[in-house]
């Protein structure tokens, strides 16, 4: 996830507050959501985000640059390899290892390309991380409800990604 | 002196319109009662009616008012480059809304907005239950033919005597498209405080392979099903200017055959082929346009998606922008660069 957990759920909390328990009608259904915000209250101090992926993807990026430093002579990445802590350093960490393959990225692709002999080879294990990375936050990210969400209809079924839409008039 | 902008202070709002309206000119202005139109992922919008005195004619509409929010996805926003194109296109073969009013201060309201009027019809938007086609065939054929038709209309104004000559956007054919990538550049920069290698890559390769546009038109930049009304079977109105600009046509192309727009329909947002747009385009506006020409607008146009899925999370994080659609776009990440990779692959 790209967003911080705990804005996150100050922006749950809100919406529920704000834009739907006022139009909640039904005593129960309204006592019910209220619920919803006193569970959110409670397990929000308990939550962070799964560190397991986290490391995964720290771990991949570091072996990624180190075989890329070998396709680049003279390379010197600070890949680094110590332990983390808390969650935060690790987001951190996975950040500045992406700023590094960006900086790769852009050392392989600039208009100095052509001094890197294996340049292609280095370019292959990037785009390789890349995908592969992508593909295991894939299997953590659910298809969006955005047509439900554009209609505020119910639907059995959404099998597509992208935002607006609107159904009555250029409204 | 400028004031914030409550989207909530709906009487306050009414109140400082009936005003601006007035100071353009117009007698006995009345502005009916303000209703929030929740849908739409940027501007705020309202639907009025309003009457007034035109030297001496009287006019009833009913209106829309859009409003560009300070928290919003893009702001800041500038209402004045959708206000003068839709003004110069009204007449020509775009179906596009009467526009009225527009300021890009923030005295009035707090912030940027025009007023045009409300067409009838419904948007058909991209996401069907099952991920398959959005149209029976002879509605496709129906549809697809006017939507073809419009853009086609769109790309053939004349723009170069009218006031469109002044909104932005890059008119050197040799540098139209790299100014295109750096724009979006820049805007990733401002929204996402970490570095994404994929959108990164991508701007590499895009600017790499940068075409010369064969001329320059008006881009409406987000030209696609879920952007225009239909009734009737007959599409009344091409919405959602605000991304428009001058530049290489064939960007409008590429955009309608992103991914996002057509689920698992094997059609460009469910309506063609990309071989029946490319041709149906050509018989309409007289150009040749390669599916290569497509297919490099097709992945920078994915690329601009996937910048714009980290505006909505700028604006969720830090503009207080508490628009849970907002963060949901944002969880959407990894399928957008995916899609980037992909299309950046089929244009290679």
């Amino acid at each position: 996830m790209n967003i911080g957990l705990q804005r996150l759920l100050e922006g749950i909390l809100a919406t529920l507050r704000d834009d739907v328990i006022p139009h909640v009608t039904e005593p129960y259904a309204r006592g019910q959501a209220v619920g919803v915000i006193d569970l959110l209250n409670n397990i929000g101090p308990r939550l962070e985000w799964a560190r397991g992926p986290l490391l995964v993807d720290i771990e991949e990026k570091r072996a990624v640059l180190h075989a890329v430093a070998g396709h680049i002579p003279g390379a010197a990445l600070p890949v680094g390899h110590e332990a983390i802590g808390v969650t935060t350093d690790l987001q951190a960490e996975r950040d500045r290892l992406d700023g590094l393959i960006c900086d790769v990225l852009a050392e392989l692709m600039g208009e100095g390309a052509s001094n890197f002999p294996e340049r292609d080879q280095a370019l292959a294990l990037i785009r390789g991380h890349l995908h592969d990375s992508l593909t295991r936050e894939m299997k953590l990210t659910r298809k969006p409800l955005f047509a439900e969400i554009a209609s505020g209809k119910q639907e059995p079924q959404q099998a597509s990604a992208a935002p607006g839409g609107r159904e009555g008039s250029n409204r | 002196m400028n004031r914030a902008f409550d989207s909530l202070d709906v009487d306050g709002i009414r109140t400082r319109l009936s005003a601006f309206i007035a100071a353009q000119g117009l007698s006995e202005v009345s502005v009916g009662p303000l209703h929030r139109f929740t849908v739409g992922f940027s501007w705020v919008t309202y639907g009025f009616r309003a009457a007034w005195r035109d030297q001496g004619v009287a006019v009833e509409r009913h209106l829309i008012l859009r409003v560009g929010p300070p928290n919003g996805i893009f702001a800041p926003y500038k209402a004045s480059p959708e206000f003068i194109t839709l003004r110069a296109l009204a007449g020509s073969d775009v179906p596009v809304p009467r526009v009225y009013w527009y300021s890009d201060e923030c005295e009035t309201l707090g912030a940027p907005f025009f007023v045009c009027d409300l067409v009838p019809g419904e948007a058909p938007i991209p996401w069907t239950h099952d991920g398959g086609p959005a149209f029976d065939d002879a509605r496709r054929e129906n549809l697809g033919g006017q939507f073809v038709a419009a853009l086609a209309a769109l790309h053939r104004f004349k723009w170069q005597a009218t006031p469109v000559a002044g909104i932005d956007g890059t008119t050197d054919p040799l540098t139209t498209a790299r100014a295109q990538i750096d724009h979006w550049e820049r805007l990733l920069a401002r929204w996402s405080p970490r570095r994404v290698p994929m959108l990164e890559l991508a701007a590499i390769w895009l600017r790499t392979h940068a075409p010369v546009a064969s001329r320059i038109g008006i881009v409406h930049g987000d030209f696609r099903i879920g952007n225009f009304l239909e009734r009737d079977g007959r599409i009344t109105a091409i919405l959602d200017w605000e991304l428009v600009r001058l530049g290489d046509p064939v960007e409008d192309l590429g955009w309608i055959c992103l991914q996002a727009w057509r689920g698992r329909s094997p059609h460009m947002c469910h309506f063609f082929t990309r071989e029946e747009l490319r041709d149906r385009y050509a018989a309409l506006t007289g150009l040749d346009v390669s599916l290569a020409a497509m297919r490099y607008w097709e992945a920078f146009g994915t690329y601009k998606l996937a910048v714009m899925h980290y505006a909505a999370i700028h604006s969720f994080e830090s503009g207080g922008f508490n628009d849970l659609r907002m963060a949901g776009m944002g969880a959407q990440i990894p399928r957008m660069l995916l899609q980037v990779e992909t299309a950046m692959e089929r244009a290679a």
